[in-house]
C-alpha cells in the first residue's frame, strides 16, 4: 500500500491506515524537528503533533496529492508555530551540541553541523528537507508555499553563506 | 535559459547533461570549481541518526487514534440508550396493555353526603362512591393492588438491568475497541454491577489490547463497591502492567482506596530503574500515603 493509499483510507474513515503511515514517519519527522535544532523532549512532543494533525485535518488530502510533502508541509507548520511561541529560544540558538572531537574527521563534521546550525533559517531548512528528507524541489516548493524558482536560488545561495560559515569557523 | 543559481540546483540534483554542463561551465568560467565545491560540502552534510520515537509518544499517539476511531464510529445501529428506550417503551405499552385489559370499574367520585348529629346540626364527610351512588369498594382493595403495582415495576426495573448487563458483556466482546469503550462507557448508567460485568470489566483493565479500554475500565471499575478480593486484582494488574499511563492511573486509585497490600508493588516500582522518573515519584509519593 502506497502512502497516498492509506492516507486516502485515513480520509474516508479507515483511521487504522494512519498507524500504517505513523510507522513509517514517525522517525523521519522526529528527525526533522531535531535537525531543526529543537531539543529531544520538545521534537518529540511535535511530532505528535504532526501526526495529530494528520488525523484531524484528513479530510482535506485529497486525490492527486502527494503525502510526503504534504506531511512536512504541516511539520513545517507545526514548527512554525513552536517558534512563535518560543521566540526567546529561537533568538539565539539553542542547539544541543555534542562534545568537541579530538578526531579530525569527527572535528570537521562537528564544524559543520555548528555551521549548518548558525544558516539563517529560510536557507537552512531548504537545504534539510533536500539534503535530509530527499525532497524534490517542486515538493519543498509546495511545503514552504514558494516557488520553485525560489527554491532553487536559496540551495545555491544556501551553500554559498554555508561555505562562509564553516570557513570563519575554522 | 537559466541563470547560474537555477542551473547549479539542477546540477546538485543530477538533472543536467554533460553537454549542458560542459557548455555551461565554458560560458562561465570560474563557476565548475565553485559547483564541485558547494556539491562536495552538501554531500558531506554529516549525517544526524533519526533518534528512536519513545514508547510513551507511541502510546500518547495510539491512545489518540482509538479516540478519533470511537469518535468516528458509524452510527448505523441503535445505541444502547436508545436500545433501553425502545425496551422501556415496549414493556410499558405491555403493561397498559396488561392493566387496561382487565375488568374496568366502575368511576369512582367523591360526594359529599351530610351526616345527621341532630335535628338541628349536621354536618358534611366526603365518601368515595361510584357513579351509580354506590359505595366504592376501592379502600378495602387499595393497598394490595398498589403493592402489585410496585412489584411489577421492580421486576420490570430488574429485567432492565438484567439486559443492560448482558447487553455490555457482548460489547465487551466486540473486536473493535471503539464498541469495547461503548460498553464500558455504558457501565455508568449502572449503580450496582454483577458479578459477571465485573469480571468482564476486570478483564478488559487486565488485557485488552488497546491502552484506552484499559484506561476507561480501570475508570468503570472505579465506580462499583470493590470487594478485597477486587482490591487485590488491582494490585496484581499494577504489577503486572507495562504502560505508563495506566501504572499511574492504577496507582491513583489504589492511593485513593487507601490499598496497603499495594505497598510491595510501590516499592518495586520505586526501585526500578527502567521505570520513567514520574511513574517512580508517583509510586514514592503512594508509599508516604499509604504508610500514614
Amino acid at each position: 500500500m502506497t502512502d497516498e493509499q492509506a492516507m486516502m483510507a485515513v480520509a474516508g474513515g479507515d483511521l487504522d491506515k494512519a498507524a500504517v503511515l505513523y510507522e513509517r514517519y514517525k522517525r523521519p519527522v522526529l528527525g526533522y524537528f531535531y535537525r531543526s535544532s529543537v531539543n529531544r523532549d520538545n521534537a518529540e512532543d511535535l511530532m505528535q503533533q504532526v501526526f495529530y494533525r494528520v488525523i484531524h485535518y484528513r479530510k482535506s488530502f485529497s486525490e492527486g496529492y502527494v503525502f510526503k510533502p504534504w506531511l512536512f508541509r504541516i511539520a513545517r507548520n507545526v514548527f512554525q508555530d513552536f517558534i512563535q511561541k518560543n521566540r526567546n529560544i529561537f533568538s539565539g540558538l539553542d542547539i544541543e551540541i555534542e562534545e568537541e572531537s579530538s578526531d579530525y574527521d569527527q572535528e570537521q563534521e562537528y564544524q559543520l553541523k555548528r555551521a549548518l546550525e548558525k544558516l539563517p533559517r529560510e536557507y537552512r531548512e531548504v537545504i534539510l528537507l533536500s539534503r535530509y528528507e530527499e525532497l524534490k524541489y517542486d515538493e519543498i516548493a509546495e511545503i514552504l508555499q514558494i516557488s520553485v524558482s525560489l527554491v532553487k536560488v536559496r540551495v545555491h545561495r544556501g551553500l554559498k553563506i554555508l561555505r562562509e560559515i564553516y570557513f570563519q569557523m575554522e | 535559459m537559466k541563470n547560474v543559481e537555477e542551473f547549479f540546483a539542477d546540477y546538485l540534483e543530477g538533472k543536467t547533461s554533460e553537454k549542458e554542463l560542459e557548455d555551461f561551465f565554458s560560458e562561465n568560467p570560474g563557476s565548475r570549481q565553485e559547483f564541485e565545491e558547494l556539491k562536495q560540502l552538501f554531500e558531506e552534510l554529516p549525517e544526524v541518526a533519526e533518534p528512536e520515537v519513545s514508547g510513551t509518544a507511541n502510546d500518547h499517539f495510539y491512545a489518540f487514534l482509538e479516540t478519533e476511531k470511537s469518535k468516528a464510529a458509524p452510527r448505523f445501529r441503535l445505541s444502547f440508550r436508545e436500545v433501553f428506550r425502545y425496551a422501556a417503551m415496549v414493556l410499558a405499552v405491555a403493561g397498559a396493555y396488561y392493566f387496561g385489559s382487565r375488568k374496568p370499574e366502575k368511576e369512582i367520585v367523591t360526594v359529599e353526603k351530610p351526616v345527621y348529629i341532630t335535628l338541628r346540626d349536621t354536618i358534611k364527610v366526603k365518601e368515595e362512591v361510584t357513579t351509580d351512588g354506590e359505595p366504592s369498594v376501592r379502600a378495602s382493595r387499595k393497598q394490595p393492588a398498589v403493592l402489585q403495582e410496585l412489584a411489577d415495576i421492580r421486576k420490570e426495573v430488574s429485567q432492565i438491568n438484567e439486559v443492560q448487563h448482558k447487553m455490555i458483556l457482548a460489547m465487551l466482546r466486540q473486536e473493535s475497541a471503539a464498541s469495547r469503550l461503548e460498553a464500558i462507557n455504558y457501565s455508568y448508567n449502572l449503580d450496582v454491577a454483577d458479578g459477571a460485568l465485573m469480571d468482564a470489566l476486570f478483564l478488559a483493565l487486565e488485557s485488552d489490547p488497546s491502552v484506552n479500554v484499559r484506561l476507561a475500565a480501570l475508570e468503570a471499575v472505579g465506580r462499583f463497591e470493590l470487594s478485597p478480593a477486587m482490591r487485590e486484582n488491582l494490585v496484581l494488574t499494577l504489577a503486572e502492567q507495562r504502560d505508563p499511563s495506566l501504572q499511574m492511573a492504577l496507582m491513583t486509585k489504589l492511593i485513593e482506596l487507601r490499598e496497603v497490600k499495594a505497598l510491595p508493588v510501590f516499592t518495586g516500582i520505586m526501585n526500578n530503574p527502567d521505570v520513567s522518573e514520574n511513574i517512580r515519584d508517583r509510586a514514592e509519593f503512594g508509599i508516604k500515603v499509604l504508610n500514614m
